[in-house]
């Protein structure tokens, strides 16, 4: 489906460009384990965070001109 | 006025609101590409960072509890600090693998007994083992400390102990048998 289709999706620079938008997410989150604990989490949730980029499937979302479309019948 | 929730937040960005304007103005199949990508872009952001931010919590407290289950399953008991941190619990474990009676070549300290004057000491000690022997000797003959006799030895230090107070024991129950002995001939 969709993902592969762009390869703007497909490249480093969305998966960097979506960790950083994460991060302050992915900072408060840190607390849920104790400090020893954190960078290890950190890096877990970084790696799951770029494998889903890759992977993940969400549901198909129209497109720009229907959803304009839509919005003129409205 | 869009009222599209998505739609506003696409349009919000200046940069694309020029160019729908100017797609508006002036349609051309390019720009209009150049739109809809964009918007794929868009849209799969916001999917991933509203999906990560309801995932990451239930993530992370998964991950602690592992650990946590981890650590449960997978204790340092051990290793644990005893005695203000000087010794670990695994020294107390005795090493079975040290029989009393096993073979010690020894000779120098095989006849320990001869140091002895009481007649009574004499045959007591002659009748302990030969690693008990070693041991004694070293500790009041040589004024070695038990550990360096475990390290000569190769045996934990708890072991030397044992092999002290067993030699102790043995000697004052002898001693006490035998002035009991003397007694019941009186």
């Amino acid at each position: 489906m969709p993902i592969n289709e762009l390869s703007e999706l497909r490249s480093a620079a969305f998966q960097q460009e979506v960790l950083d938008m994460l991060q302050p997410k992915i900072k408060s989150v840190l607390h849920q384990t104790s400090f020893q604990n954190r960078l290890d989490l950190e890096q877990e949730i970084s790696l799951m965070i770029i494998r889903a980029v890759k992977t993940k499937q969400f549901r198909k979302v129209p497109s720009f001109f229907e959803l304009i479309e839509s919005e003129k019948i409205i | 006025m869009v009222q599209n929730r998505l739609l506003k937040s696409f349009l919000e960005d200046e940069k694309i609101n020029k160019l729908y304007n100017s797609y508006l103005e002036n349609p051309t199949t390019h720009t209009k590409d150049t739109i809809e990508k964009l918007f794929k872009i868009h849209v799969r952001k916001l999917q991933l960072l509203s999906y990560f931010s309801r995932v990451l919590y239930f993530e992370s407290q998964r991950y602690d509890k592992q650990i946590r289950r981890n650590n449960r399953f997978n204790q340092l008991t051990l290793d644990s600090n005893i005695n203000d941190g000087e010794n670990r619990f695994i020294d107390l474990i005795p090493d079975e693998s040290i029989d009393d009676d096993s073979e010690w070549i020894y000779s120098d300290f095989a006849h320990l007994e001869v140091i002895f004057e009481d007649k009574q000491l004499y045959n007591i000690v002659s009748k302990l083992g030969q690693k008990k022997k070693y041991v004694l000797h070293s500790i009041f003959v040589d004024n070695l400390t038990e550990e360096e006799i475990s390290k000569k030895l190769g045996i934990s230090k708890q072991a030397v102990n044992k092999a002290k107070n067993q030699a102790f024991q043995k000697i004052r129950q002898e001693y006490q048998k035998n002035r009991g002995d003397v007694d019941a001939n009186k």
